[in-house]
């Protein structure tokens, strides 16, 4: 699975891994190139077992989060390698060859691309950053700021590694994430999340 | 493989939704093999009007599109 070189991937416990890895398949199964704290909601609402009974019973559905995820990103992606080959063309035959003339780094490179908008402040911020030829997914700077904050509270906890808890911290403390966008169209506050969070852990 | 005669049978019917799934996957195929062509032609010291002779267009359109996307990354 590619969830290395995701910082503060190695110091998930094995809950937090599920968890992660239930938003990488939320993330694939929408066709995005990225992992997004959304994703992560995702993927604690699927697990919702694995976290502290008070604070499960708070999350959305995964499959509410799932839609307002469709919302406010658009559908799910058509299945491009299918529509392509319906013309002629293979696309992993492309991948290869492009593969072959300008190495794995510029697949790479494809992957953290964004696709270049105009300025306008009356659309929805769309994040179809993808890519047809990179298949791993880059990380949103959010998530990565989500990791950060959850390392340091186990630190500071003395836990030895992150639980989903404290991705869910992670979530709430990072103000502009998607996430919260999503928690709080369903009439969740997050920080309700974050004081039921601290009453369980206190 | 199922799935393939699916295809074919897509194909077949003419079926719009398939067949503007196409257009539009190729659409975007095609910017990112433009993307990956002009970052190296850039990187092999090509000018913006070089690439542009290339690929058919004034230079200013070549320069307006990729290189505010290539902005923030060195020159």
């Amino acid at each position: 699975m590619v969830v290395e070189g995701i910082s503060g991937v190695d110091r998930c416990d094995d809950a937090a891994l599920e968890v992660v890895h239930s938003a990488i398949a939320s993330a694939r199964g929408l066709g995005h190139n990225y992992l997004g704290t959304e994703h992560l909601l995702f993927g604690l609402a699927e697990h919702r077992d694995l976290l502290p009974a008070g604070v499960a019973s708070m999350l959305p559905a995964a499959d509410i989060v799932r839609s307002a995820m469709v919302s406010v990103l658009g559908e799910p992606v058509r299945r491009d390698a299918e529509a392509l080959r319906t013309v002629g063309i293979d696309l992993e035959e492309v991948r290869s060859a492009v593969r072959r003339t300008f190495g794995e780094e510029a697949i790479a490179r494809l992957a953290r691309r964004r696709r270049y908008r105009a300025w306008q402040p009356w659309r929805q911020p769309s994040r179809r950053c993808r890519s047809l030829l990179a298949e791993n997914l880059a990380l949103a700077p959010r998530v990565k700021q989500v990791f950060e904050i959850a390392s340091r509270q186990a630190e500071r906890r003395a836990q030895p590694r992150i639980d989903p808890a404290g991705l869910l911290c992670g979530i709430v403390e990072v103000e502009d994430a998607l996430a919260n966008r999503l928690l709080r169209n369903n009439g969740v506050d997050p920080d309700d999340i974050r004081n039921a969070l601290l009453r369980d852990r206190s | 493989m199922q799935a393939l005669d699916d295809l074919n049978d897509a194909v077949d019917s003419r079926d719009p939704a398939m067949g503007l799934a196409a257009v539009a996957a190729l659409r975007d195929l095609l910017e990112e093999l433009e993307e990956l062509q002009v970052d190296n032609a850039r990187a092999l010291g090509w000018s913006w009007q070089q690439i542009a002779a290339s690929l058919g267009v004034t230079r200013q359109s070549v320069h307006k599109k990729h290189h505010v996307r290539r902005g923030r990354r060195r020159n």
